[in-house]
């Protein structure tokens, strides 16, 4: 399954109205900066009405894995900020996450609504990206804060 | 703007496009589809996982994309 399934998972979080915010390699391409990716990474308003609209969104795309179950508000507001759910075939990535340590929260992120492939997105935007990746430990989210910081002339 | 002219390979690594354009649709199916076509398949444990941190949750996909690997590799190594 891979990269196919992206844009059902976007139209689905759309049409079941997910309060969510893309962050990540997708939210790089939404903005113009195109590069490659296995996963998709997301934040989450973490109550409940919102965790049953992502539920129900995923079991659009994967209508038999009863694992969507198991994320829960309970997790996402409490003691598990971080969520990785893994597609039925084991290719695929889906991060799902409610805050980064004390730093930021689905409150706290700047973003900005744009179409990816046609399918309404909710996205941070190129500042906040900058800021969340631009002292992160990972090689990879470096270079896309260095990107990011060039082609939107950002200041420190 | 069908040829992109670059100084550097490390500029190429990320190109930028107008986002909403064709030109942006084309790229992102391009890079997406050369991701399916050359990146390396990943077997992923299925199902939900829990973290206390992002890191937590990074260190876990790096450990499990090794796994995957050494598990493609004929001598259960990871390629150098």
């Amino acid at each position: 399954m891979s990269l196919e399934k992206l844009p059902d998972i976007l139209r689905a979080l759309a049409d079941e109205h997910v309060d969510y915010i893309l962050i990540g390699a997708v939210a790089m391409m939404a903005h113009g900066l195109v590069r490659g990716t296995e996963d998709l990474d997301f934040f989450v308003r973490p109550d409940s009405e919102n965790i049953a609209c992502l539920r129900a969104a995923l079991r659009r795309v994967f209508p038999e894995d009863a694992a969507i179950d198991e994320i829960s508000e309970k997790d996402l507001a409490g003691d598990y900020p971080a969520v990785r759910y893994n597609t039925p075939d084991g290719s695929f990535g889906i991060d799902i996450l409610s805050r980064l340590g004390e730093a930021f929260s689905y409150e706290d992120l700047d973003h900005q609504e744009t179409l990816f492939e046609g399918i309404p997105v909710r996205v941070a935007t190129p500042a906040m990206l900058y800021r969340m990746k631009k002292d992160t430990l990972r090689w990879k989210d470096r270079i896309d804060a260095q990107k990011i910081k060039e082609r939107f002339s950002l200041e420190d | 703007m069908p040829i992109q002219k670059f100084r550097s390979p490390e500029e190429m690594e990320i190109s930028w496009v107008m986002p909403g354009t064709p030109e942006h649709t084309r790229s992102i199916q391009a890079v997406l589809a050369l991701v399916s076509l050359f990146a390396p398949k990943r077997i992923l444990p299925l199902g939900v996982f829990k973290y206390r941190s992002i890191e937590e949750a990074d260190a876990q996909r790096e450990s499990w994309e090794c796994q995957s690997a050494r598990n493609r590799s004929p001598d259960g190594k990871l390629p150098t």
